[in-house]
């Protein structure tokens, strides 16, 4: 198990996949906190007492989308180095997500065991990547 | 023997006297006669014999030997004449025709005196004869040549003016005096001066026009063709050529041609060509703009286009010279707004206004100012109907246009969002259904991913429900079976159906029956469709409602009903306001909020085809207010009614 610090931040405006992402995470023993747009999300990591270990960001999202928020992350001094794993159905929009900054760029529907291996790498929790 | 001399001398003299008056009267052909009234004797000259074409004794020398030669046609007005001299007497003198016997005309020009007897009553007459006839031919001549000259001057459309080289005026014809709207009292003092200022002052450029005139005079021998333009509008072309007797130059002819119907004309054409090439553009208002500033001030000192609706809302195109004020600009005419043209020359300046109709209606009103004091007529109006069409035709073809790439564009947008609505519920359905069979799940984390799974399901569902409405809407097959229906329990059945959204958004939900217009919310619809209705609107609120309270109002009476959904959320900015009840309004926000953005559309679709009316009030970041009212009795036009 993770220290009481250890979080990660999941933004997307779908209030479902939030749910689903929280309870999977929660069942492999990571806590999620949600923000349903970039806007949010900014929000939320102002007010965090610390920086999460990773960002799950869906990029297609009302006011601040995807795409700002990886911007607006580059000036957060404290979360500007949080990897962020990227998520779309878009392929244009995984490339651009890749050019500012997204570490991996994951297309929708995403595998869980895919997603789940690049979540524990990061954690760095000992779990093993795929193959 | 003097005396006989002398008798013999004077016969001489006497016979030499007659020698020479009968060779000066033959030299001169002038012949003497002499008629005793009382022995109606008539003596003549020698030479008034070889006048009458006859030897000296042919003739009776009767009064009626005489009238017997007088031309048939001169008799009567010769004896009235001779008559009234006798019974009047006094000296006379007349013209008249004879006969020679070999049939040729002579023409006599006869001076004589009345004799009168001792009682001093006439007794005879006497007097001379001169040949006059080949004066009479020449002037006859040119008698002929005059009339035909004059006939020739009338007859042409030209006004004609000759002037001669002392700046006299030597002849004009009518139509000279009319095209320059002179008086004839004017042309007929003859002073080429006065003419000058009378004309100048009807025109554009006096000045100008004074020194051609000027300059052709001082070159005599100099012809010119030129154009002259009237303060007016009218144009004359102007032909100047020398009027030459031999070799000299004796005056100067001046002809003008109205040509102001074949240069309005032409210009006319070239206006339309280029206002055409102009129009093909399929960006319409940069089209209608520079049509406007080339048809000023070609065609008129202002010309605008008012457009009544289309993106953006009523405006005007303008383009004005410094001639009109915009404050001069006319008020549309109502006359216009129903489809007709009007022209209007009551205040300083005329205009023309024609209806701009396209192939749904009226597009717009064209408007031509004309010039301070021109008369518009039925020419200009032509012309401005007929750019009228030409315009009406480009907008009408660049909204077509404008409408089929934003009809392909939310296509395109629709592909997209679809895409993306239904990868959203796939991909938690797909996540929840591996953490299912990835292993053990305990108890209350299982029943919340089977829920999930099940409520994306629901999601996919709604979404194909509302592309094949859509489908059915485009293609007009949306029916309608009509039932009794209590629109409390439509209300009531959705908000029970979406109370586990609602409850995850946060919102509350009050329900108020009754209220301002008070009676039953009852009527005649058709209820799958009404619970659409609510369901879309609900789901709006709970969507955009930002977790705030949400109120349904439902009352009715009077034959109508109303539903009134009201959310305190992000509201919607006015401008997105008109778009939002169109097929794919989502499509057209960049910012994407969920949904195909074509649940208000359906709402809307369905209310007007149950006869009523949707609107909405909203101000962005204060939340929204959708108002249906139904009649209780649907009948709508254009929606098939199904009964049963």
């Amino acid at each position: 198990m993770n220290g009481p610090c250890k979080w990660l931040l999941v933004v997307d405006d779908d209030d479902d996949v939030r749910e689903v992402f929280t309870i999977i995470l929660a069942l492999r023993g990571y806590h999620a906190i949600t923000a349903r747009d970039g806007r949010d999300a900014l929000d939320t990591l102002q007010r965090a007492p610390a920086a999460p270990f990773a960002i799950i960001l869906d990029l297609r999202m009302p006011r601040v989308d995807g795409l700002e928020f990886l911007r607006e992350l580059q000036k957060d001094r404290r979360c500007a180095q949080v990897p962020v794993i990227a998520v779309s159905g878009d392929t244009a929009n995984m490339t651009l997500a890749a050019t500012r900054g997204a570490i991996v760029s994951l297309r929708k529907p995403v595998d869980l065991e895919v997603l789940m291996g690049h979540v524990s790498r990061l954690a760095g929790d000992g779990h093993q990547l795929p193959a | 023997m003097a005396a006989d001399e002398e008798a013999r001398s004077a016969a001489e003299r006497l016979a030499r006297t007659e020698l020479e008056l009968a060779a000066t009267q033959r030299l001169a052909h002038v012949g003497s006669w002499q008629w005793n009234v009382a022995g109606n004797t008539v003596a003549w000259s020698d030479e008034l014999y070889r006048i009458y074409g006859i030897v000296p004794g042919a003739f009776a020398g009767t009064y009626e030997a005489f009238a017997a030669r007088v031309h048939p046609d001169d008799l009567k007005s010769t004896e009235l004449l001779l008559f009234s001299v006798l019974r009047d007497p006094r000296p006379f003198s007349y013209q008249h025709r004879i006969v020679r016997p070999d049939g040729t005309v002579r023409m006599l020009d006869t001076r004589g005196e009345v004799v009168t007897d001792d009682a001093g009553n006439p007794s005879g007459l006497y007097g001379n004869c001169w040949d006059i006839t080949e004066m009479w031919l020449t002037t006859q001549e040119l008698e002929r040549s005059v009339s035909l000259l004059q006939a020739t001057l009338e007859s042409t459309q030209d006004g004609i003016l000759v002037v001669d080289t002392d700046r006299r005026v030597s002849a004009y014809n009518d139509r000279f005096l009319k095209l320059w709207r002179l008086p004839r009292e004017l042309a007929e003092q003859h002073d080429d001066v006065a003419l000058l200022d009378a004309v100048a002052r009807q025109l554009d450029d006096p000045d100008e026009f004074r020194r051609l005139v000027e300059r052709l005079y001082r070159t005599p021998s100099e012809a010119s063709r030129d154009t002259v333009r009237f303060a007016d509008g009218r144009i004359f072309e102007r032909y100047s050529l020398p009027q030459r007797v031999g070799d000299d130059v004796v005056g100067r002819v001046w002809s003008f041609r109205d040509v102001t119907e074949k240069e309005h004309l032409l210009a006319a054409e070239t206006f339309l060509a280029d206002a055409t090439r102009l129009l093909a553009s399929l960006d319409y208002e940069s089209a209608l703009q520079a049509m406007a500033q080339l048809a000023v001030p070609l065609l008129g000192d202002a010309c605008a286009i008012d457009l009544l609706a289309g993106e953006g809302g009523p405006r005007r195109i303008l383009s004005a010279s410094k001639a009109v004020p915009e404050s001069a600009l006319p008020e549309l005419p109502r006359a216009v707004l129903s489809g007709h043209r009007v022209v209007d020359n009551a205040g300083a300046h005329g205009f023309i206004s024609v209806p701009l109709s396209g192939h749904e209606g009226l597009l717009g009103v064209l408007t031509f100012v004309g010039g301070k004091g021109r008369r518009l007529g039925q020419r200009e109006l032509s012309l401005v109907a007929e750019l009228g069409q030409r315009v009406a035709l480009c907008i009408d073809n660049a909204r077509l246009y404008q409408h089929a790439s934003d009809a392909l564009h939310a296509r395109e947008e629709l592909l997209s969002i679809t895409s993306h609505e239904i990868r959203g519920p796939l991909a938690g359905q797909r996540l929840a259904i591996q953490a299912l069979q990835a292993g053990a799940v305990p108890e209350a984390a299982r029943t919340r991913l089977l829920e999930l799974v099940s409520r994306e399901g629901e999601r996919l569902n709604r979404f194909i429900d509302e592309l094949a409405d859509e489908t059915r809407i485009q293609s007009g097959q949306l029916h309608f079976e009509l039932s009794q229906v209590d629109l409390r329990e439509v209300v009531q059945h959705v908000a029970a159906r979406l109370a586990p959204e609602l409850s995850r958004s946060g919102s509350s939900l009050t329900i108020t029956v009754g209220g301002t217009v008070g009676g039953s919310p009852v009527g005649n619809w058709d209820r799958l469709r009404l619970e659409q209705v609510v369901t879309n609107l609900l789901s709006n609120a709970v969507k955009f409602g930002a977790g705030k309270p949400i109120s349904i109002q439902v009352d009715g009476g009077d034959g109508m009903a109303r539903l009134v959904v009201s959310d305190l959320g992000v509201g919607i900015p006015a401008a997105g306001q008109a778009r939002l009840f169109q097929p794919f309004a989502r499509a057209a926000s960049s910012r994407h909020y969920g949904g195909l953005g074509l649940g208000l559309h359906i709402v809307r679709t369905i209310v007007e085809g149950l006869g009523g009316t949707v609107r909405l009030e909203s101000a962005e970041g204060k939340g929204s207010r959708f108002t249906v009212e139904l009649p209780t009795r649907a009948a709508a036009a254009g929606v098939e009614e199904h009964v049963r």
